[in-house]
């Protein structure tokens, strides 16, 4: 063990970002045992919410059936009575238009909780929110007059299972933390050596001076 | 493909890099820099000489012979010294980090002055393998800035297609290789100064650009403007010299010359540097007392310093007089002076001699802004300016070395007269050559201050990294700035959102590009490449033309009106619209007829049509103007029915 810590302390930068992915792992499968438990529990459950059943903003159904933009600020809100860890649509917009804000029950949205969408299929749009999330909320393609979904009866499914990948995906502030963090243990980690150093070195002096 | 390409172009700068740490002795984590600042300096000349795509081979060609010597088990020694360096190895694992992250994510060129110049000047080198100045283009002006920006996007793409993501990542490295330089003296593992030196830097172009809570897109790291790596290099210039313990100046004549040929206020930038660095090497060979020889050497040095600069500047205006018509001695603007009687007619006005209400109003209104309002996260400009003599200060104070304490002095002192200097200079172009609706309202001093800010303060980081050498106390500069850093990195965090860093955020910001990328793409698949293309977009204010301008490149997209009213507009018959409108194009439909046969525009691009353009010239048109109604269209011309014939609607219309 020592022998780890030595070799870990003259190599500390790649000691730290090894830690650093063991841990992202670690927690990734942490997050995956905890939907599965949620899921045999009850806690989470897949279901699908009729699209003219959210309340919306910016969002109207056509004269065709089409769920259509109508202002500079569409939006779906998502309070369901679990918590939102994905949410999937069918549509026939982009997926680089469409974003998601979470936060806990009650939280007003934030740019700094904000995921963006991937396309799973062609025409299909999945968001996955962090742990956490009681409530949500879908901004499709911004701008009025964009087709975002098709039919009346269109529907959101809402905590459909994950594979086990999207999982090990960095979301949101998860990202600059995985780049960054280990950077900065390792900088503060050989800062503290330092110190410990110096100190070790005036504390021999100071011996050395009583003698 | 694009990918592999440009981590080719990084394995050549490499290849340099390891070359002149080897045979130079150059400190490792500053090659990249000085090497990048060669590869500018080497294209530019090659395009001015007209064999830019030649030299392109050869400066590839050589690059794999300094590799081959690198690999050599005589140079195998040097290159594991090299890698050895923390902040060497750092600079090559970030930039192929960028690089694959900007090939993933493929950022896009989203501002005005990217279309109107910058990005299309990339593109028109690439394509072309020219320089832009006598580019096959409807500009109706000389594309007259410098060079060197451009060629390096140029360099990150010699391989391979054009891509926008390409240039911007040219940039960046830029950018990056100038924070590895901070990190030049950290020895072997010395964390704790590399990650503070690397984050400082990173973090400056958001600390001085942004202010107040940032609640739109930022395209800090995705933009191919100049303002940031001329500030940036322009601290590099200084810093690359603090870097070296041997406190060589070839190094820095590189970046200087460099700086000139990367925009004309560069030049200015580059003469204050070259100033204090000259004037830390005489006073140095002064204060060791090495004999008058050594101050001699010191002073031709200097000197040197000043040539480079002056032969740089000047090598791009005797291009532009040679190749173009532009007029280089005239800065323009509303007083139409050369530059030399702007600056002796300002110092006449400071002096108070004709002093006019202009010149007070915009001087008090910028000493106003400099103290009073807040430009930056940290606050005022002048605070900026104070942390940068505050950094200078704390170099001088807590370090052992005695030419590093003169260095820091020299630099304060100087510094601060050069930012002056600079400031009155910002101060003439207001009075002298902005119009009055710019110089009123001082639109656009953030701008132009900061690039001297960001370089300024990068320079006395640079002095307060070497200070760690021989701190004193121990660990007393090394905590302070690593603590220094993180409280500007909580400061950024706490003020710009990570979703709207083009790190952290979406492709919705890019969403609009990409439909005229893809409508442009249309009308390139019907227009015979050759063909000058007319530009119609009703309401146009100059944006949506010089969208197009660079989208359709390297089809022509005409300037599409007179001279110097064209470029986008509105275009109805004389009297539909007061006459002040601005860019309202009153042609009648003869008038527009003749232009369009005068001009050679055998097709038409109708981006946008209004009951304006109907009104006027739907008898231009086989069948009225009717298509337009289902969207953007492309007309041709039948010369011999004297009309234009409807092609086919693009843009999801078709």
């Amino acid at each position: 063990m020592r022998r780890w810590l030595e070799r870990a302390a003259r190599h500390k930068m790649a000691a730290a970002y090894a830690l650093a992915l063991v841990l992202w792992a670690l927690c990734a499968l942490g997050c995956a045992g905890w939907d599965a438990a949620g899921f045999a529990t009850g806690r989470l459950r897949t279901v699908q919410l009729p699209l003219a059943e959210l309340p919306a903003q910016d969002i109207a159904l056509d004269q065709n059936g089409n769920w259509v933009t109508t202002g500079g600020d569409p939006q779906w809100q998502l309070a369901p009575d679990q918590p939102v860890r994905s949410v999937r649509l069918s549509t026939t917009a982009p997926a680089a238009g469409f974003e998601g804000y979470y936060g806990r029950a009650g939280q007003a949205p934030s740019l700094r909780r904000r995921v963006w969408a991937q396309e799973t299929a062609a025409g299909e749009v999945l968001l996955v929110f962090p742990l956490g999330t009681g409530q949500a909320r879908l901004d499709p393609a911004g701008g009025a007059g964009v087709a975002v979904a098709a039919g009346a009866g269109a529907v959101l499914t809402v905590n459909a299972p994950l594979p086990l990948w999207q999982y090990f995906v960095p979301r949101g502030a998860a990202g600059p933390a995985l780049a960054l963090a280990p950077a900065l243990a390792a900088a503060v980690w050989d800062l503290g050596a330092l110190w410990a150093g110096l100190l070790k070195k005036r504390r021999t002096a100071d011996t050395e001076n009583k003698e | 493909m694009g990918l592999l390409y440009s981590l080719l172009s990084l394995a050549a700068l490499a290849a340099f890099s390891l070359a002149a740490a080897r045979f130079a002795r150059l400190p490792a984590p500053a090659a990249p820099f000085a090497a990048l600042c060669a590869v500018m300096l080497w294209l530019s000349a090659a395009g001015m000489l007209g064999v830019l795509v030649p030299a392109g081979w050869a400066l590839f060609a050589l690059a794999a012979v300094c590799a081959a010597l690198a690999l050599a088990p005589a140079g195998r020694k040097a290159a594991r010294e090299a890698l050895a360096a923390p902040g060497f190895a750092a600079f090559f694992v970030l930039a192929a980090a960028l690089l694959c992250f900007f090939a993933w994510r493929q950022p896009m060129f989203t501002t005005w002055d990217e279309f109107s110049f910058w990005g299309t000047a990339a593109k028109i080198v690439k394509e072309s393998g020219q320089l832009y100045v006598n580019a096959e283009i409807g500009w109706d002006w000389v594309g007259s800035h410098r060079p060197a920006l451009v060629v390096l996007g140029y360099f990150f793409q010699f391989f391979g297609p054009y891509a926008e993501w390409r240039v911007l990542a040219g940039y960046d490295v830029l950018l990056l290789s100038i924070f590895a330089l901070l990190t030049a003296g950290a020895p072997r593992g010395a964390w704790r100064r590399v990650v503070p030196a690397l984050g400082f830097g990173f973090l400056l172009p958001f600390l001085l650009t942004l202010y107040g809570n940032v609640s739109r897109p930022v395209d800090l790291y995705a933009s191919a403007l100049s303002d940031i790596p001329l500030g940036l290099t322009f601290g590099a210039a200084m810093a690359v010299s603090y870097a070296d313990r041997r406190r060589r100046l070839w190094p820095a004549a590189l970046a200087l010359a460099a700086l000139c040929l990367q925009k004309d206020t560069g030049f200015a930038m580059a003469l204050v540097a070259a100033g204090i660095l000259g004037a830390d090497a005489v006073l140095g060979a002064l204060a060791e007392k090495r004999g008058a020889r050594a101050a001699g050497a010191a002073l031709a040095k200097a000197a040197g310093l000043f040539a480079c600069c002056g032969v740089s500047f000047l090598s791009w205006q005797y291009y532009l007089a040679a190749a173009s018509t532009a007029d280089t001695t005239n800065v323009g603007g509303v007083a139409q002076m050369g530059m030399a009687e702007m600056v002796l007619t300002g110092c006449r006005e400071l002096l108070g001699i004709g002093r006019t209400e202009k010149f007070t109003a915009v001087m008090g209104g910028m000493v106003r802004n400099l103290f009073g309002v807040t430009t930056t996260l940290l606050g005022p400009f002048a605070v900026t300016a104070g942390l940068t003599v505050a950094l200078a200060a704390a170099a001088a104070l807590f370090t052992r070395e005695r030419a590093l304490r003169r260095q820091a002095g020299v630099f304060a002192v100087l510094g601060l007269g050069g930012f002056a200097a600079y400031f009155f200079f910002i101060g003439l172009t207001y009075v002298y050559v902005f119009r009055s609706e710019v110089s009123d309202g001082l639109i656009g001093f953030e701008r132009y201050m900061y690039p001297y800010l960001l370089g300024w303060l990068l320079a006395a980081a640079a002095l307060a990294v070497r200070a760690m050498d021989e701190e004193r106390p121990a660990g007393l500069v090394q905590t302070g700035f690593a603590v220094l850093t993180a409280g500007l990195a909580a400061l950024v965090w706490l003020r710009v959102p990570y979703t709207l860093t083009c790190f952290g955020g979406g492709d919705g910001v890019y969403a609009e590009r990409r439909a005229t990328q893809a409508l442009a793409r249309e009308v390139q698949a019907v227009v015979p490449r050759g063909e000058h293309i007319f530009f119609v977009s009703q309401g146009d204010d100059g944006s949506r033309w010089f969208l197009y301008t660079y989208e359709m490149y390297p089809w022509y997209l005409d300037y599409s009106g007179r001279t110097g009213q064209g470029g986008g507009g509105t275009f109805a018959l004389p009297g539909a619209l007061p006459e002040d409108t601005i860019y309202y194009h009153p042609y009648t439909a003869g008038e527009l007829w003749a232009y369009l046969q005068e001009s050679g525009c055998r097709y038409i691009f109708i981006e946008n049509c209004d009951e304006l353009f109907v009104q006027g010239y739907a008898g231009l048109f086989a069948g009225g103007l009717e298509n337009c109604q289902n969207g953007p269209a492309v007309y041709a011309c039948n010369e011999a029915a004297g009309v234009y014939e409807f092609v086919c609607n693009v843009g999801g219309a078709a």
